[in-house]
């Protein structure tokens, strides 16, 4: 009879998977990086390239003009729920090469998270208000 | 006769099936190492400046924040920070954001293009494709930024 040749255990259908989080999350900050490509261009080139003032900053009332358009405020909501995203898995990935353990891992994913939502609040708190004042 | 499947002493089963911690500390250099020129590629320093300036981001993306919240003081607070923001000084922080925003951005166009699949052995030719478009771009947005006053 022929041997048979050694072979491990069947692995179990549900293991954990080293980086199998940060690949998913190497994805969406590819995925929201891409929509930054255009978020960021309109609000740089709405904010800075268009209007004429020095420095290209806008007054009090032309901020709350361009914030009083609808099409502007949701544009703006967009971009900053993407680029807090962004910002907090591109820092999320530089804080993991320090080597944490899983433990550290899992209080860093819980407070970017708090750290996110509390960021995008406020900034909907801000950009609501000033849209309600024009 | 009958035979086993498995058989023990396999080289590493034992440590396999230890549980432990997983110690995994990425694909890049530490962050002790971000600056060691030894055996550095050119996508190795664009790694390590595609970190430093994605840090500057951040940072910059929370100072935004709290810079904006003086339209909630009212217009004479929003335009006296217009006094201030636009003096030479912060026109030229403006010109170094501007590199920061470029480089990261453009390198993280070059970086998923690799990683994705979908140009994946072209990585130095885009480097340098994105090096020319980026400084052209950061020339025509300094002379904008600084020839504004």
């Amino acid at each position: 009879m022929a041997a048979v040749a050694p072979t491990r255990a069947r692995p179990a259908k549900r293991r954990p998977v080293p980086g199998g989080k940060s690949v998913r999350a190497w994805w969406w900050t590819v995925i929201t990086g891409a929509a930054l490509l255009v978020l960021l261009l309109v609000h740089m080139v709405a904010h800075h390239f268009v209007v004429e003032e020095v420095g290209g900053l806008r007054t009090y009332e032309q901020v709350l003009e361009y914030i009083g358009n609808p099409l502007i405020f949701t544009i703006e909501c967009f971009f900053l729920v993407t680029v807090t995203a962004h910002a907090l898995m591109g820092l999320r990935s530089v804080l993991l090469d320090m080597g944490f353990g899983a433990r550290a891992r899992r209080r860093l994913d819980a407070g970017l998270w708090v750290l996110g939502i509390a960021t995008v609040a406020y900034g909907f708190f801000l950009v609501g208000t000033l849209a309600s004042r024009a | 006769m009958s035979q086993t499947t498995t058989t023990p002493g396999l080289p590493g089963e034992r440590e396999r099936a230890e549980r432990g911690p997983v110690l995994r500390k990425g694909i890049g250099p530490s962050a002790s190492g971000w600056f060691d020129p030894r055996g550095r590629a050119i996508g190795s320093w664009a790694f390590s400046v595609n970190r430093i300036t994605g840090l500057g981001l951040v940072f910059y993306l929370y100072l935004h924040l709290g810079v904006l919240t003086l339209l909630l003081a009212g217009e004479s607070n929003w335009n006296d920070f217009i006094e201030l923001a636009t003096n030479v000084v912060f026109l030229g922080l403006d010109v170094l954001l501007l590199f920061g925003i470029l480089f990261h951005g453009l390198n993280g166009v070059r970086v998923a293009l690799v990683g994705t699949g979908v140009v994946p052995d072209r990585q130095r030719a885009l480097f340098w494709a994105f090096t020319v478009i980026g400084t052209l771009t950061l020339a025509y947005g300094a002379i904008h930024i600084l020839g504004s006053r």
